[in-house]
């Protein structure tokens, strides 16, 4: 009926605008299509008879608004098809009741007209996105604080018996005035987030004679030997494309590292140890020579002339065509890759995916830089499910409570991250779970749609832990993933600053001089780089990085930071 | 519609003349019963949103609940470092826009309108449309690779002994590939009206001329054109009215970092800095100022065309 209703008002919108003549681009159409959240019942999911024990047992299951966004799973509609939320319903009694969100790329505006209207019990957001952030919205009366109140405090004991005992996730969480309010997905390990790193072709490599480079000069002849030579052995020495980037630069952000740099953000300087912009390091020196030895690469052929536009499709495309010699990647994509290339390279049976460790920092060779926030990040500090006032009033919060600090007991993790014994996995001989067939489906590599139909163990964005096994066993499959996994959480973590939001007094200042200061540095470097610009560009970007007061936003951060540190 | 009839209806009162009007054309009324419930319901209910322009807005508090900071988000617009050049691109954008994506409809329908062969003619104005139904997204990625290194058109650079050009990284060409791309998707869509008014031209005025010895290019140049003049005028006006706005969506999907010195625009950097950090309250205010900014050059340009060509919206 809802879905009938829908259909009809878009008609009548686009007959309109037909009839009228004229249409536009504006906010109010937007709004529309976003507005059509409605609440639906979980009824049709549940089955029916393990409802009726529980009503029977505990009386009438409590009911728990949620909003979440969208599920995306291909083989599921929605989230109470998954086994873990029916587990969760049936085993504590609850009936969760998610908000339908027909429009996932409008999340945002869909949390917002939420919350501008009425409240449901719990909400999944990126709290940075709300003004003033996580500590904003709990002044405003929107989402209740938890530790400031013993009663709250009392319900939730393995939750923050996990976030007490890790420095970095009560650093993460604990707002300014002290309290925890978020539930995060927090991490068994921060290896999980080591997912990511540069990768290059070890058989290619073998093939021009030359070894896997550690240092910036290394790569580069490596490079320069792919472009020139027959890299991949097809008899065609031109179709290499020895180095591609996505439009978001993935790869060239991380060969940052090599001159102590993480680009376009705040971050720990490599030689001072105290916060610092990447243009302001060693007076500037590091950032010139990073800039203008990616702009001679360039020139010189060995970047792809593509990368400012490719995306990450066009990025696979070009490694399972054989063409491309060293990319970013993250570790889930080796399986796919090497099952393409088994049939598509010129020498299959030599193909080898190599993650590389981080390459030597330039003014330090004993350094190996990376620059993987994430890799100081045990939590999402600001994706965050909290409840609002609205569970308050209804009384449902005690109910709610219980649930989350579930979701993160030894039991609820195994739930969250395996599924249920003898439905999605068994104990095996060595005591860990392991995965029945059915949901592996035979197939090792591709099962990270299946598995969801159980469990969530690659997800984050509801309250839980994320077991590095369970996450490893469907995301970083094979020996090639894993010891790239190692080697991107092996790397030297000196520069990097876990995620902060930045709030308080001194927060709109910071922000303003950064939107300004983030868009001359991006336009300035990708033109210098793709030799739009001369390097005297630089010149012109300094003067222009005073003028918008650069040091005063780095005073603020390290005012932020220390205020972080002291937590 | 004779004399007595006229003065009939005139004497009648105006609810007499409504319910009689009503009665004759009940199916028109009909139709434009939906055009205005969306003017009330998406373009007139949603003004009163205008005032987060001057509140710090979070919707958590709503409407009423934030508090006034009066024009605060105006000012910090104002100081920005990048004004001047977001107005430039704005204007060239548009203004390219108004002349070419204006003018080529009106050639269009001209051309359409002399073809003879029925079937034909409307192949050629379905093939036309076509684009405009294609969702943004999937028409920028398409013209994202027929511009990129490897793409179409620097294959037939190539074949012509030409280098290829990064195209999408030169900010000379981004207004260009901008209106061009425009034009592909919306030429044959905005041309409706113009074949609407052609449709209208009297063939007996044509005929006359015919006779008078006017050949084909003369006919349309001293009988179509100017029967429509008001039609474009028209038209022109309504695209006017718009000078200062450019839609984000095409923008962000086309842009990147090496060509923001000509292709970052007011809804752009309003989407990057207040859409993407929650702050609608700025995003509001730039909106409002660029919308004002549009009605008073509206008036303007009406006012100048109705004292030269006695043609205006109002």
């Amino acid at each position: 009926m809802k879905r009938k209703s829908k259909v009809l008002v878009s008609a009548v919108m686009a007959g309109s605008l037909l009839l009228s003549g004229c249409g536009s681009a504006g906010g109010a159409e937007t709004a529309a299509q976003t507005a059509q959240i409605s609440k639906e019942s979980s009824d049709a999911a549940q089955p029916a008879a393990a409802e009726a024990a529980n009503a029977a047992q505990d009386g009438a299951p409590t009911v728990i608004t949620w909003l979440h966004d969208s599920y995306d799973v291909s083989g599921l509609d929605n989230w109470y098809d998954a086994l873990w939320v029916r587990e969760l319903e049936s085993r504590l009694n609850v009936d969760i009741q998610f908000v339908d969100v027909s429009s996932a790329d409008n999340y945002d505006n869909v949390v917002n007209l939420t919350i501008a209207g009425d409240w449901p019990d719990v909400i999944f957001w990126d709290w940075s996105k709300y003004s003033g952030g996580l500590d904003q919205a709990v002044a405003d009366g929107l989402v209740v604080p938890i530790t400031s109140n013993p009663a709250y405090s009392a319900k939730v004991p393995h939750y923050l018996d996990i976030v007490e005992n890790n420095d970095l996730m009560r650093k993460a969480l604990t707002q300014a005035d002290g309290t925890i309010s978020g539930f995060a997905h927090v991490e068994e390990s921060a290896q999980r987030n080591a997912y990511s790193g540069y990768t290059i072709r070890e058989d290619w490599l073998k093939r021009v004679g030359l070894e896997i480079p550690t240092t910036v000069d290394e790569l580069h002849t490596a490079l320069l030997a792919f472009k020139e030579q027959d890299a991949n052995g097809n008899g065609d020495p031109t179709d290499e494309i020895p180095m591609s980037d996505r439009n978001s630069l993935n790869l060239i952000k991380e060969l940052g590292a090599a001159w102590g740099l993480i680009y376009n953000t705040m971050q720990l300087d490599p030689e001072t140890g105290k916060v610092n912009f990447w243009t302001e390091v060693n007076d500037g020196a590091n950032f010139r020579d990073f800039t203008t030895t990616m702009a001679q690469w360039y020139a010189e052929g060995l970047i792809d002339p593509e990368f400012t536009t490719n995306v990450q499709d066009d990025i696979n495309a070009k490694v399972t065509s054989d063409r491309l010699g060293f990319f970013h990647s993250n570790t889930n994509r080796f399986p796919s890759y090497n099952a393409i290339l088994a049939t598509s390279a010129a020498n299959p049976s030599d193909v080898k995916l190599t993650g590389l460790e981080r390459l030597s920092y330039q003014y330090n060779p004993s350094k190996h830089l990376t620059v993987a926030t994430n890799l100081k990040n045990w939590c999402a500090p600001a994706e965050l499910t909290v409840i609002t006032k609205a569970a308050e009033k209804d009384g449902s919060i005690d109910k709610i409570l219980e649930l989350f600090d579930y979701m993160y007991s030894p039991e609820g993790q195994i739930l969250m991250n395996w599924g249920v014994e003898g439905e999605s996995f068994e104990y095996g001989a060595d005591g860990k779970p392991q995965w029945l067939d059915k949901v592996t489906n035979d197939d090792a590599t591709l099962n990270s749609d299946k598995v969801q139909e159980y469990c969530i163990p690659t997800r984050g964005g509801f309250p839980k832990v994320m077991s590095l096994d369970a996450w490893m066993s469907i995301d970083c499959v094979g020996a090639e993933a894993q010891e790239a996994l190692d080697r991107n959480w092996g790397a030297d973590k000196d520069i990097l600053i876990p995620s902060i939001t930045v709030t308080g007094e001194d927060a709109e200042e910071y922000t303003r001089i950064m939107n300004d200061v983030n868009t001359a540095v991006a336009e300035t470097f990708l033109q210098v780089v793709i030799g739009e610009k001369g390097a005297d560009a630089i010149d012109t970007l300094y003067t222009t990085l005073d003028a918008m007061n650069i040091q005063r936003a780095i005073e603020i951060y390290q005012k932020i930071f220390d205020a972080y540190e002291a937590k | 519609m004779k004399a007595s009839e006229q003065k009939l209806i005139q004497g009648e009162s105006f609810r007499a003349r409504l319910y009689k009007d009503w009665k004759r054309n009940k199916a028109i009324y009909g139709i434009a019963f939906f055009c205005l419930l969306y003017y009330v319901v998406f373009r007139y209910a949603p003004m009163g949103g205008i005032v987060i322009a001057f509140k710090n807005y979070r919707a958590a508090l709503g409407l009423a609940g934030s508090e006034w900071v009066g024009l605060k988000w105006f000012k910090e617009f104002f100081s920005s470092f990048y004004l001047p050049r977001l107005v430039r691109n704005t204007l060239t954008i548009n203004l390219l826009n108004l002349v070419i994506g204006g003018l080529t409809p009106i050639l269009f329908a001209l051309l359409v309108n002399e073809i003879r062969h029925p079937i034909f003619k409307r192949t050629v104005q379905t093939v036309s449309y076509m684009p405009h139904f294609i969702s943004m997204v999937v028409a920028c990625s398409i013209v994202l690779n027929i511009i990129s290194y490897n793409g179409l058109l620097n294959q037939l650079r190539e074949f012509l002994g030409l280098e290829a050009i990064s195209f999408a990284t030169k900010p000379a060409y981004f207004p260009w590939i901008y209106v061009i791309s425009d034009l592909w998707q919306e030429l044959g869509f905005n041309s409706i009206v113009y074949l609407a008014a052609l449709s209208a031209v009297s063939a007996e005025l044509l005929d006359a001329a015919a006779i008078d010895g006017c050949n084909r290019f003369q006919r349309v140049l001293h009988v179509t054109i100017p029967a429509i003049t008001p039609t474009i005028i028209i038209m022109m006006l309504m695209r006017i009215g718009r000078i200062m706005s450019v839609g984000y969506e095409k923008i962000i999907l086309l842009y990147n970092d090496a060509v923001l010195e000509t292709a970052d625009v007011m809804s752009s950097f309003v989407y990057r800095y207040g859409m993407l950090g929650g702050n609608y309250s700025y995003s509001a205010a730039v909106d409002l100022f660029n919308n004002v900014i549009n009605v008073l050059i509206l008036i303007l340009f009406n006012r100048i065309s109705r004292k030269v060509s006695d043609i205006s919206l109002w």
